[in-house]
This record gives C-alpha cells, sequence and structure tokens, in this order.
C-alpha cells in the first residue's frame, strides 16, 4: 500500500472508495509483504511495534526472574556461570525493560493512536516510522545476541589489551536501538504539531496525545545525549589501549538513564492514560484540563536527567537542582490527582468500571511508590542543610542568652541526627534502593501501556480484550512489582548493592531477596495474563456485545471514537472541526459523515 | 451502491475532484520534522561537548593537585606530541560562514522561482561542504593524535566531535541533494521553498556547532 492510496481515498465518499479500491479495504493485510511489514499504515506500523515490545518483553521478565533466583543465596553465585555473568544479566535486563520493552510498547500505542486522537488520516512520516521499527527490531536482536556472547556493558576498559568485539558491537547496537526509539520519537512530535484537525490547538489536545508530545520531546532532547555516551565510549574502545571512558563498567557512564530523574521520564504517559480514562468513566469533562496539562509538562521537565552524570561530575546527585527536582516530582502527580478528584466531585457518582479505568490506576499507584522512594534517596541533602541550619540558628539563640559567644553549638541530639541523616544514606548511594525506584516507575509505565491497550482495543485490534484477565493482569503487576521493588528498598538500608551477586549484608537480606524474587514472578504471571488476553479476544470473542455502538463502546469523548472499529486506512471518512478538547461532549460538534447527518 | 452502479452523488463527486485542486497552503510538515532532527544532532554534540569540558576540568584539577604535591610540570590536556595548529580551523570557520550566505542564496531562489541560481547555489553550498570534510581529514593528519596513546583522555574526545561533526555535515549534504532533487524536478521551485528552508535549518545548526568546536577545542585548548 502506498501513502498516495491512503491520502488520494480520504477525500471520496465510503460507497466511491470501495468501488475505486476494494482491496485496500479489507481488514487484514492481502500480502503480508506489502500490507503488513512494508506498509506506510500507522496502524500496522503501531500493532508490529507493540508485538514487537511485547516479545521482548517476554525476554525481559524472565531475565528479571532469573536475576532475583541468583539473589536468593549472596554468598555464592549458583544459578550463573560466574558473578560478572550475573551482572551482564542484570543490565541486560534493565537495558531491555526500558529500551526494548516499556518505551517501544508505548511508542506503538501512541503511533496508532495518536493520529487517531488528533483526526488525522495518518502520521507525518510513516516511512521513516516504519524504518525506525525495523531498525529497532533488528538491532534490538544483535544487542542481546551480543551480550550473550560475553558483550554487554558491565566489562570495563581491560588493563591490557582491546575491549572485546562483543562489547564494542553492544555499544553500537545500543545506540542503533536507541537512535530507532528517537527518530520514532520525532515522528510522532511531528505528527502532533502539523497533522490536527482544524480548530484542535496545542491546548485543547487529547492528554495522551499531550503525554506523548511531553515525552517524546524529553526523550528527544535527553536520549541523544546518550548515544553520544555510547559513541565515546566505543571511539576509545576502537585503540588498542583504551582510556577510560568507561572507568571500571561501562555500564557506569550511562548509569543516569536508568536513575532519578531521567527514569520518570519513561513513565510521562501514566499521567496522559489517568486524564484520558477517568473524564470517560464519569461520563464528564476533565476539570482543570489546563491544570492537568501543566501538571503533564512540569512533570515531563522535571524528569529531563541528562544533566546529572555521575561518572563526569560526582557530585552531580546532590545539586540543589538535583535534589529539589527529584522531590517536586511529586507535585505534578498530586495536581494531577487533584484535577481527577474534583472532575469526580463535580459527577457526583462513581465512575464506571472498566479494566482500564483500573489499570490506569494502578499506574498512578505504582508511580506515587516511586515517587516516595525517590523522595527518600535524596532526602539527606535536603534534611541535613535544614538541621544543621535550624542547630545553628539554636546554637545563636542559647549564645545570646548565655552573653558568651561561640560557648554553645546548639542541642547535643540535633547534631547526632545530622550526622546519623548523613551517614545513613549516604550508604544507600549504589545500593538496590535505586534499583527498587526504577522498577517501580518502569513497572507504572507498562501498566499505562496496558491501560492503553485496553482502552483503545477496538481501534488497535478490532474487538474489546476480556476484563478479568485485564484485572488479573494489572493486580499481579501492581502487587508484583511492589513486592519485588520495596524489599529491594529495604535491603538497600542492610547495604546490599544494586547488582552485585555475591556482597556482605547484614542479616535478612535473603528473605527480602525471596519475597522480592515472588514479586518477580507475580509480574510475570500477570504478563502473562496479558498475553493469554490477546489470543482469548480472538478466539472467544471477549465481552464484545451486539447492541453496542461498535465504534464508540466506552462512550469516549475525543476523536478517535468516531472512527470504525478497527480503523480503515485513512482513519475516518473525512476531516473534522473541532472546538474543544473533548468534541464529542460539544453540543455545537457536528459529525458530517454520521448515518443521517445533512450534507 | 452495489458493483460500478454510481449514485448520482458519486458521479457529481467525481466530477469534481476532476477539477484542479484549490490551493492549499502546504502543512509545515518537513520544516518541524527537520526542527526536532536538528535538536536530536544538537544534544547529541552538547552530551559530547559535555562531557569534553568535564574531562577536562577533572584532568586539570588533577595536574594542579599533583603539581601541588609533587613539584614539576603539569602533564598537558592535548598530548604534546600533537600538533594544534589554528590555521586550518579558522578556514574551515570562514568557509562555513560563506556557506551561511550560499545557503540563504538557495532558499531566496527557490522563493523567487529561481531554478538556475537555486541550483547554482546549492552545487556551491554542496562543493562548501565537501571542502570543510577535505580539510577534517587534513586537519586530523596534521593533528597526529593516535587513538591508543595513552594520555588525558583528549584524544577519543576530539576524534568524537569532529568525526561526529563530518557525519553531520555529510548529513547536510544529503539534505541538499534532497533540495536539489525537488529543484531539478520542478519548473516551480517556489512550491519547494519548504525542503530548501528545511535543508537551511540544519546547515545553520551544523555551522552554528563547528563554532563551538572551534573554540571549545581549538581556541581554549
Amino acid at each position: 500500500m502506498t501513502l498516495t492510496e491512503i491520502e488520494s481515498d480520504v477525500s471520496a465518499p465510503p460507497a466511491v472508495r470501495e468501488t475505486m479500491a476494494p482491496a485496500v479495504y479489507q481488514r487484514l493485510p492481502k500480502n503480508i509483504l506489502a500490507d503488513g511489514v512494508s506498509s506506510g499504515d500507522h496502524k500496522v506500523i503501531g500493532r508490529l511495534w507493540i508485538l514487537g515490545s511485547l516479545l521482548f518483553g517476554l525476554f525481559t521478565l524472565v531475565a528479571d526472574v532469573l536475576v532475583r533466583i541468583e539473589r536468593l543465596n549472596t554468598d555464592s553465585v549458583d544459578l550463573f556461570s560466574q558473578a560478572s555473568t550475573f551482572e551482564q544479566w542484570f543490565t541486560l535486563h534493565r537495558v531491555s525493560l526500558v529500551f526494548l520493552f516499556v518505551v517501544p510498547l508505548l511508542i506503538g500505542i501512541a503511533m496508532v493512536m495518536v493520529p487517531l486522537q488528533i483526526g488525522a488520516p495518518s502520521l507525518a512520516f510513516p516511512r521513516a516510522a516504519s524504518a525506525a521499527l525495523w531498525s529497532w527490531a533488528v538491532a534490538g536482536v544483535i544487542m542481546v545476541v551480543s551480550w550473550a556472547i560475553d558483550g554487554g556493558l558491565i566489562n570495563g576498559v581491560p588493563a591490557e589489551g582491546p575491549v572485546g568485539q562483543a562489547t564494542q558491537l553492544s555499544m553500537l547496537s545500543f545506540a542503533a536501538v536507541v537512535i530507532a526509539l528517537l527518530v520514532a520519537s520525532m515522528v510522532i512530535v511531528t505528527t502532533i504539531f502539523t497533522e490536527r484537525s482544524q480548530g484542535m490547538s496545542l491546548y485543547n489536545v487529547p492528554l495522551f496525545t499531550w503525554s506523548m508530545l511531553v515525552a517524546a520531546g524529553i526523550w528527544l532532547l535527553s536520549l541523544p545525549v546518550l548515544v553520544s555516551n555510547l559513541m565515546l565510549m566505543w571511539i576509545d574502545a576502537r585503540g588498542p589501549s583504551a582510556q577510560g571512558f568507561g572507568g571500571e563498567q561501562y555500564y557506569n557512564q550511562i548509569s543516569w538513564v536508568f536513575d532519578q530523574p531521567q527514569v520518570f521520564a519513561f513513565a510521562i504517559p501514566v499521567l496522559g492514560m489517568l486524564g484520558e480514562t477517568v473524564p470517560v468513566a464519569l461520563r464528564r469533562r476533565l476539570k482543570q484540563y489546563d491544570l492537568a496539562m501543566v501538571a503533564i509538562g512540569l512533570f515531563g521537565a522535571l524528569s529531563f536527567g541528562a544533566y546529572a552524570q555521575t561518572f563526569f561530575n560526582p557530585n552531580a546527585n546532590t545539586t540543589w537542582l538535583y535534589v529539589v527536582g527529584s522531590i517536586a516530582l511529586i507535585l505534578p502527580l498530586l495536581a494531577m490527582l487533584g484535577s481527577v478528584a474534583l472532575t469526580g466531585a463535580a459527577a457526583g457518582r462513581a465512575p464506571i468500571f472498566s479494566a482500564h479505568l483500573a489499570l490506569s490506576a494502578m499506574a498512578l499507584v505504582a508511580l506515587f511508590t516511586a515517587g516516595a522512594v525517590s523522595t527518600v534517596r535524596v532526602l539527606d541533602s535536603l534534611l541535613a542543610p535544614v538541621v544543621g541550619f535550624a542547630n545553628r540558628v539554636v546554637g545563636f539563640i542559647q549564645n545570646v542568652f548565655d552573653g558568651q559567644e561561640g560557648s554553645r553549638e546548639g542541642w547535643k541530639f540535633l547534631s547526632d541526627f545530622e550526622g546519623w541523616i548523613g551517614s545513613t544514606f549516604d550508604e544507600i548511594a549504589g545500593t538496590s534502593v535505586g534499583g527498587a525506584m526504577v522498577q517501580l516507575v518502569l513497572i507504572a509505565g507498562l501498566l499505562a501501556g496496558i491501560a492503553g491497550l485496553y482502552y483503545w482495543a477496538p481501534k488497535i485490534l478490532g474487538r474489546k480484550l476480556p476484563t478479568s484477565l485485564g484485572l488479573l493482569a494489572g493486580l499481579s503487576i501492581l502487587g508484583g512489582g511492589v513486592l519485588s521493588a520495596l524489599p529491594d528498598a529495604i535491603s538497600g538500608f542492610l547495604d546490599q548493592p544494586e547488582f552485585v551477586a555475591e556482597a556482605s549484608q547484614r542479616d535478612g537480606v535473603e528473605l527480602l531477596n525471596l519475597i522480592s524474587m515472588l514479586g518477580s514472578l507475580g509480574v510475570f504471571a500477570g504478563f502473562g495474563a496479558l498475553l493469554l488476553a490477546l489470543p482469548a479476544a480472538f478466539f472467544f470473542g471477549a465481552d464484545n456485545d451486539d447492541d453496542e455502538d461498535e465504534r464508540n463502546p466506552w462512550q469516549g469523548h475525543t476523536l478517535e471514537w468516531l472512527s470504525e472499529s478497527p480503523p480503515p486506512p485513512g482513519n475516518f471518512e473525512g476531516p473534522y472541526v473541532v472546538t474543544s478538547e473533548a468534541p464529542l461532549l460539544d453540543d455545537d460538534f457536528v459529525n458530517p459523515y454520521a448515518e443521517g447527518a445533512s450534507a | 451502491m452495489s458493483g460500478t452502479t454510481f449514485s448520482p452523488t458519486d458521479l457529481a463527486h467525481a466530477v469534481v475532484t476532476e477539477a484542479p485542486a484549490p490551493f492549499v497552503p502546504r502543512k509545515r510538515t518537513l520544516q518541524i520534522g527537520t526542527a526536532a532532527f536538528t535538536a536530536i544532532w544538537v544534544m547529541y554534540f552538547g552530551g559530547l561537548f559535555g562531557a569534553y569540558v568535564s574531562a577536562r576540568n577533572s584532568f586539570k584539577d588533577l595536574q594542579a593537585d599533583i603539581v601541588a604535591r609533587d613539584g614539576g610540570t603539569a602533564a598537558s590536556w592535548i598530548p604534546d606530541s600533537a600538533q594544534v595548529e589554528l590555521t586550518a580551523p579558522t578556514i574551515m570557520a570562514w568557509t562555513l560562514l560563506m556557506s551561511i550566505i550560499t545557503m540563504q542564496w538557495a532558499v531566496y531562489s527557490f522563493k523567487r522561482n529561481d531554478r538556475r541560481h537555486s541550483l547554482i547555489a546549492l552545487a556551491t553550498q554542496a562543493m562548501f561542504g565537501a571542502a570543510v570534510i577535505n580539510q577534517v581529514v587534513f586537519q586530523w593528519n596534521q593533528l597526529g593524535l593516535v587513538i591508543d596513546d595513552p594520555g588525558s583522555g583528549a584524544t577519543p574526545l576530539i576524534y568524537a566531535i569532529t568525526a561526529s561533526h563530518v557525519a553531520m555535515i555529510a548529513v547536510a549534504l544529503c539534505l541538499l541533494a534532497f533540495a536539489a532533487f525537488r529543484a531539478l524536478a520542478s519548473s516551480n521551485t517556489s512550491d519547494h521553498v519548504d525542503v530548501a528552508a528545511s535543508a537551511a535549518t540544519f546547515w545553520y545548526a551544523m555551522v552554528g556547532l563547528y563554532f563551538v568546536i572551534w573554540i571549545l577545542i581549538f581556541i581554549t585548548k
């Protein structure tokens, strides 16, 4: 199928389109190679992104379970051949969790839904989107293979001799994966800027689209820095004796991507999903829509983390910008929650329950929990100076009353408290507390992705997904995610390193690791439920009722619900004119293509 | 409607679609896309520049500590064996400055439907780009930096930055070629002014980044 076909067909009425090119309008690709693999249709491309991310996700979650099984015994390395192999798998699981699973899943949903939400017939650069998809898939496979053949980024600069070719391949393939995601982000940003329906300004785009604009924008600005890290490491590794742009482990130079605040950038669409599903469940507009947009924008701005590279600046995570930014991340979450609560109060009734609503809420819970862990990690940088300052004020007052300058230095318990804060929180740097936060953020992103799959399943798959399996998946993933992350957070205070198989830790860590492993199994089981839901929807017809509105089963408010399920190439019968963020609730909105509408 | 039977409405539609299309302003898709693409490159270089400044400062601080403790002379950031001449980088700076003018000439000619001047301007532009790549290769030979020399860490950074800039010039030349094909294929170049403007956006960013490289690596050393 060519782009010309899509564009020319949109202008014709449905009856003429069918007569002119009947083969193009079939639901399934007739020719897998032409209409599937090489398609320029954004829905086909998006579905392939989603399919690829789910396949990589399966691998990622198996790796997650394996590394947690290894941690059950911290005295020796049992499951893997040696400690470095464990570390390779740990870093691979983390890299693939972000770049092969969660981010591509969100990009896939955006590829399908963003054009539909803004009333566009296609993406801005469909061929670039397709090229990005295949580059990502091929580079992703090469990256996993390169890790498996003793490449990866856990190796450091060798004392003698060149850096291994497998390690170099890991660097290049990882860079290729990120570049492919950048191209996909560029396509999404350009689509939102240029393909909106008439009357739809950036102030009234649907919230998911807005969140994807913010997310893709932040990825565009921060992930090129990751590519520059990888290119620098690769050029450094080309010489027979590399000069140290990896230190002991190359992973150190790119660890900022998997740390706060940057890791929160991968969960920005959580807020967009919440803003989509709650108003629909309450059958009314979202209150304080502008506030919700500002909250998502602020969350995105605060999650920009390319400046916090501790490899180049060891003090980067104690600067005021880092500390205040990390704590302030909770504010947009509260603002979003406030907007949702006001909408609920104005509706005056309980929301209509659905799997996607529950999944969106679970994603927000996971994100709040991650925000709390993030705050704890920087608490010392905030609390210690405040306590120290308070104690100096107390000392000053004591001296004024005593009349002897410098004789008193405040209260001892405050001095002790300040010292305790400093020593305790200094110790958790590099421990599994950081890993717990990353896990929770990415669980939030995953839940948002599943919520999107459920909400837009009629558009993405042509049928609804079974609610019960969705709830099971959500509860298992959220419960398992929290169960695996919180013990990690606690064991971080008991000196468990972030990704070292053997280490001296305090008592109780192995029990916590057991709980963590059970949680990881829960996440895996939840993902299995999602994978079951997809064929179940096709083989058992899910819970589609014959008498419900096939185009708009949830009574949604935005333009995508005017298209058929699934939408044909070109998406809509024609262009629409909108005046608000929820056009289907507008009294003056006219669908000129609806049955019975006058020409 | 079934088979090939057309209703009067459909036939009317068919007649209407035969008429010349009304003028619809082109969307700025290519320009917005190029702006996003340019932002990716700028941030990529931002990462490299940050790494360069940070590594250089750390190295100099370390050397200052060593000199204060042990005495002697501090090692230089760029290895002493390297020959950092300002001539070639400055000529490159002037070449790129001139290219800004020819780029604007190309955009102006596109806008005025001047196909001949559009092509001349683009060809001149491509020549400037090729000349800069030639100068970079000459400069690498002149510098004499060996990638595996044990040293400060300046060598891989300099190669990473300058080679990335050569890659950016190559991409800019591809965009110019794209604009040139549009000019060749059309007698009405003003229809494709967005292509020239997009190529110009990317070119200006490339020139701006070179000036940062010029100051960062060659002027302040």
